[in-house]
């Protein structure tokens, strides 16, 4: 790849990303649907087309789905009982 | 500022786990703080994992990691009370509360890891873009150009926050939380600075031809 592709990549922007406000907000439910085995990017593309963008937000995308799958794991102490 | 949610919080049907803690969490006394209490202890937890993970990456261990992680929990757990009426079921309430906590080692790791003084804007954070953008010392003399015509994009396209957003990012390397830390603003303000920038400058860069437009290259 050349130096201008790699411009290009660096510049380039999707039209569909809602940003990092509206990927905190709905992060959560993203995250439960990848978790289930599901592709969350049918429901939420504006999340997908983020994510992919926004190192920040990817991290902390990856931070929840690596506490979920610990928890179903069982590697993490499970939810209380209903307070 | 006023409270103006007038809806009460949501649950997903078939979820009591979710309805107990927004019940017990919306209510008053000792159940409530019993339920803070457990709550709490659940996020010091994943925010001891969340640093953890992130360590390697930022240079913070030991006990500096685990007072980040504790704050992180701690301000998390305000976030969850001030906005639990803002739950609306679209997932478990847990993994709604873990977000706030995952977003808060986050925030506070990078402006742990990134200490500074002022942003250097000089000759030589300009001759660093190639590098940035993975090239080679033989591309130099394709450098050089892609240098003169990106700073002249910036120039002369970019308002005076896009440039420093840019060039702080971009040509110095500063991850986005951390300028958004020095600058006291928030991560979305800071991305949508970034990304406008962004596309000024992919928009002017096409019409001069050094790069190509998406309908281009998809064709």
């Amino acid at each position: 790849m050349s130096t201008w592709d790699a411009l290009q990549g660096l510049l380039a922007t999707d039209a569909r990303d809602v940003g990092c406000a509206d990927t905190f907000a709905l992060i959560h439910a993203y995250a439960e649907v990848a978790v289930r085995g599901e592709d969350p990017e049918q429901e939420m593309p504006g999340i997908t087309a983020h994510l992919a963008s926004c190192g920040p937000c990817a991290d902390d995308y990856l931070g929840l789905l690596a506490v979920l799958r610990a928890e179903a794991d069982g590697t993490t102490p499970p939810e209380p009982r209903r307070p | 500022m006023c409270d103006t949610h007038s809806e009460p919080p949501a649950v997903p049907p078939g979820d009591p786990v979710s309805a107990g803690w927004v019940e017990a969490l919306t209510g008053d006394g000792a159940q409530r703080e019993d339920s803070i209490a457990r709550l709490h202890v659940l996020l010091v937890k994943i925010a001891r994992s969340e640093a953890l993970r992130r360590s390697g990456l930022n240079g913070i261990v030991g006990q500096e990691l685990d007072d980040v992680a504790c704050q992180a929990a701690d301000d998390a757990l305000l976030s969850i009370l001030r906005r639990v009426t803002d739950f609306r079921g679209e997932s478990k309430f847990m993994t709604w509360a873990y977000k706030f906590v995952i977003f808060e080692v986050s925030n506070k790791l990078s402006r742990h890891a990134w200490r500074r003084d002022s942003p250097q804007w000089d000759e030589a954070s300009w001759e660093l873009l190639p590098a940035r953008l993975g090239a080679g010392p033989e591309e130099m003399a394709e450098s050089r150009e892609l240098v003169e015509v990106v700073r002249a994009a910036v120039d002369g396209e970019l308002t005076v926050h896009q440039r420093r957003v840019f060039v702080a990012i971009v040509l110095e390397g500063m991850p986005l939380d951390s300028l958004v830390a020095e600058l006291g603003t928030n991560r979305n303000a800071i991305y949508k600075t970034m990304f406008d920038a962004r596309r000024k400058l992919h928009a002017h860069l096409i019409t001069r031809g050094y790069v190509t437009s998406r309908l281009e290259r998809d064709a």
